[in-house]
């Protein structure tokens, strides 16, 4: 525990603090925001390109049909994963030290659900058509094929984002009060109008807690079944490396794993710009990275099931596909990924290295390249190497897919710079409660 | 609790509830039980389908070993988790470890039933020969077992000794030697070491009963629904024992809502984990997987108790646990316990029986009946006279008093 909090704080203080990135952005904000649009706008042009030519341009050919772009979006829903956990499901479970990084892990979330959305629309190659994805009535009484996971999917992650930006919302109310009871003019209006008429009066506090309460037990299930849904999208279909049990619970904590890592990328930076230290402590980082080691031995569990299985199963075709997995023309992919996601991550058993931010930022770089190889290596790698020989192939993404997929990050990263401009990064009245409250602080005293 | 500084408090141990000796008619009685049950299995042995002794046998030795392992892992999630509201159940959850060392003896009994309940024993499949044998299979099966319950019953030593050093020397036990902190390192290995392990178990004494099936969560599967199982039974024994010690203040509703909001989870969980399976095998459709399932969920009688099972593991605790009152209800909770532990004792037969049966019929007649009961005498037995020797409350554990 650092010695900064121990000294008291006082309520204005922390108001302060928390809201003291939003009133003048510096140069180096203003360069990074820069360079992250320009990254999304060189997304943007060679999409633009991939419609105006056609689909050609992207590598995908037989035999695979899906390959970075879905890869991509599974990543990208893996991402969004960890806000929704951090607040709802740690929410449920009384755990006092979620507070001081649910709101970016939650703006998180909703950033990454939007990027993630977009792959579908770039896949489907014809993306002025997107509303044949969901089902309305009409005179031709063509109706979607329900039966088919791709549909489940859309399904699925509407309903997160949906939850997770009412969520997101809600818990900020209070907050954007508290900019409008600082701000004047015309911002004050536009935070005005958004907060509601929040005056914080004690049954106004009463509701909120209750809606809170309500939405965090909502919010639970569908972290799980956001990313069961979108491994059914491989794991229902007898390809070999695609078809297993295991493959929904195992995509879920790998979503939880790499969205956890993806906080810390994000939070340490932060936290160090904008001199957090006082509210978001070594001890909040001792706990993500027990998270995030929980989370990277489920994922080894899975792999090591996948193969034992698959060889157990006897059958030649299954025994064969994971053998080249892991020993074929992409087995440097998998090595990379198997170090990343299983070995790296065992740093975190040591007390030493959870509370080294150099160590757990770097852990945290190298995870979320394991994890986007393993997307890769499970679907379009799956798909070079299927049942017969003479269609096996090999899958190199075109210039233009890279494009796209460096756009996507620059178009999450432009979106988030955003969301430290124009909101609380840290949920205010949350930390206030945190600092006030006694168990809290016990608790910060027992595991600091 | 008081506000007196915690050398003050342990002084007043007086205050705190005195193990008590398991009473003589209670003993006779589950000593009877179980000799009966014995006596009960040696019978069906010796009749004309030693399968059927065995099968019952394998359930129970797997049901039963279930609770002992997960009584203890649920206290080891306790102590990594520093989950305070839950350390007046720690030491009812940890007691289980008890059994251990029957169920290993158990567990060398079922050599014994090895042609009856492994069809693979005599000629293994060819291709993965070098795994379903039978000298691998108990060797890896031994190692492994003996490794889980070691460490479990090591836990259990441990946390207990941290206790009666504490009232030996009036003070909190973490600054009497290591035992807080080794405990937590020994909660972190007996975690990992107990996926490993009853993963092992699930595919070895249940998915090698069918050889040709398999399916990469039913490990998972397998050691979740153990927990499940291990909770309801712990919910059982803390209401027993809040009942027996005049508990209630500090065994208070926030932790019978805490035990209830997990049970329902577990429930959840436990569904989830079904669902995930049988989707994937019957959307894929594949002959050498969808066999387990059809079997179990297509063919009369099977396909009955399989919905029996659903309802009494999912609908039940589902519906029953919603409202937070019925959570905080100690009737209600052990209602609702007790049929999680029938329903999952149903499942685990669910799994085993059909694999082994000649024809399709469910064996539970008399004999069955008294073998599970000498099964729960025995476990009962064990856990009660260790708990009789033991302190109730983990009172040498710091949180416990925070």
């Amino acid at each position: 525990m650092s010695a900064t909090n121990q000294q008291p704080v006082s309520f204005t203080q922390i108001t302060d603090d928390i809201l003291a990135p939003m009133w003048k952005p510096s140069r180096g904000y203003l360069l990074l925001l820069f360079a992250a649009f320009s990254l999304a706008v060189v997304g943007g042009l060679c999409w633009l390109h991939q419609i105006n030519t056609g689909m050609g341009v992207a590598g995908i050919a037989r035999p695979a049909g899906w390959g970075i772009y879905i890869s991509t979006f599974v990543f990208w829903v893996g991402i969004a994963h960890s806000g929704t956990l951090i607040s709802a499901i740690l929410y449920l479970f009384h755990v006092p030290w979620r507070a001081a990084i649910s709101r970016t892990a939650e703006a998180m979330t909703i950033f990454a659900v939007m990027t993630a959305g977009l792959f579908p629309l770039i896949h489907i190659g014809r993306p002025w058509l997107f509303y044949w994805l969901i089902p309305y009535p009409n005179q031709r009484h063509l109706w979607v094929n329900f039966r088919s996971p791709l549909i489940w999917d859309v399904f699925a992650i509407g309903t997160y984002f949906t939850i997770s930006l009412i969520f997101w919302y809600v818990g900020m109310i209070p907050d954007l009060a508290a900019i409008r009871d600082r701000s004047t003019g015309r911002k004050r209006s536009i935070y005005g109008l958004f907060a509601l008429g929040w005056r914080g009066s004690g049954n106004q506090w009463r509701h909120y807690k209750a809606a809170y309460l309500f939405f965090a037990a909502l919010a639970t299930p569908l972290v799980i079944s956001v990313h069961s849904v979108v491994s059914w999208d491989f794991a229902v279909g007898i390809v070999p490396g695609w078809h297993s049990t295991i493959f929904a619970p195992y995509f879920v904590a790998g979503a939880i794993f790499s969205g956890l890592a993806m906080v810390c990328t994000l939070i340490i930076p932060l936290r160090r710009a904008f001199h957090l230290e006082k509210y978001i402590t070594l001890n909040h980082f001792n706990q993500l990275s027990k998270l995030i080691l929980f989370m990277s031995l489920i994922v080894s569990y899975a792999y090591v099931m996948e193969f034992f299985i698959a060889w157990y199963t006897g059958n030649p075709i299954e025994r064969d596909s994971y053998y080249y997995r892991a020993f074929g023309d992409y087995q440097t992919l998998f090595w990379i990924m198997t170090v990343c996601n299983c070995f790296v991550p065992l740093v975190l058993f040591f007390r030493k290295m959870r509370h080294n931010l150099k160590v757990l930022f770097a852990l945290s770089l190298l995870i979320n390249v394991g994890m986007y190889l393993e997307r890769f290596i499970i679907i379009p790698v799956s798909l070079t190497h299927g049942f017969i020989p003479n269609v096996w192939g090999l899958y190199t993404p075109s210039i233009y897919e890279i494009g796209i997929l460096a756009g996507s990050f620059g178009f999450f990263f432009f979106l988030f710079l955003l969301f430290i401009k124009f909101l609380p990064v840290l949920p205010i009245f949350e930390i206030k409660e945190v600092f006030q409250s006694q168990p809290a602080k016990q608790f910060r005293e027992a595991t600091s | 609790m008081t506000d007196l500084p915690l050398a003050d408090r342990l002084l007043e141990e007086a205050a705190w509830p005195k193990p008590r000796p398991l009473g003589r008619g209670l003993f006779l009685l589950l000593a009877l039980l179980t000799a009966a049950g014995g006596i009960a299995f040696l019978a069906l042995l010796a009749g004309d389908n030693p399968v059927r002794a065995w099968q019952i046998f394998l359930v129970n030795f797997l049901f039963w070993s279930g609770v002992a392992v997960a009584g203890v892992v649920l206290a080891a999630i306790f102590q990594v988790t520093n989950a305070r509201w839950a350390r007046p159940v720690k030491r009812l959850a940890e007691a289980c470890a008890a059994y251990l060392p029957v169920s290993f003896l158990l567990f060398l009994c079922i050599w014994f039933g090895r042609r009856s309940l492994f069809s693979w024993i005599d000629q293994p499949p060819a291709a993965i020969a070098a795994w379903l044998n039978s000298s691998f299979f108990f060797l890896r099966e031994a190692v492994g077992l003996l490794a889980l319950y070691g460490m479990s019953l090591l836990f259990f030593y441990r946390s207990v000794r941290q206790d009666s050093r504490a009232l030996a020397h009036r003070q909190p036990g973490d600054s009497l030697g290591a035992d807080a902190g080794f405990l937590q390192k020994l909660a972190v290995g007996l975690l990992i070491l107990y996926a490993f392990v009853y993963s092992l178990v699930a595919l070895d004494f249940v998915m090698s009963l069918d050889p040709a099936w398999s399916s990469t969560l039913f490990g998972a599967y397998y050691f979740m629904g153990n927990l499940y199982l291990g909770l309801a039974a712990v919910t059982v024994f803390t209401l027993y024992a809040r009942w027996r010690y005049q508990l209630e203040k500090t065994i208070d509703s926030r932790i019978l809502h805490n035990l209830g909001k997990l049970l329902f989870a577990f429930s959840l969980l436990w569904t989830y984990l079904f669902w995930s399976q049988y989707l994937v095998i019957w959307y894929g459709n594949l002959p050498h997987e969808t066999g387990f399932l059809l079997l179990r969920i297509a063919h009369e009688p099977w396909s009955s108790l399989a919905v029996v099972v659903l309802t009494m593991n999912f609908l039940v605790p589902f519906l029953v646990l919603l409202p937070r009152s019925r959570k905080e209800s100690p009737g209600t909770l052990l209602g609702v316990a007790l049929v999680i532990l029938t329903g999952m004792w149903l499942e685990r037969y669910l799994l085993v029986a059909p694999s082994l049966a000649a024809a399709p019929e469910i064996l539970l007649g008399g004999a069955e009946a008294l073998i599970t009961l000498g099964f729960l005498a025995s476990f009962l037995l064990a856990y009660l006279t260790v708990l009789s020797k033991v302190p109730i409350l983990p009172v040498g554990d710091s949180l416990f008093w925070r």
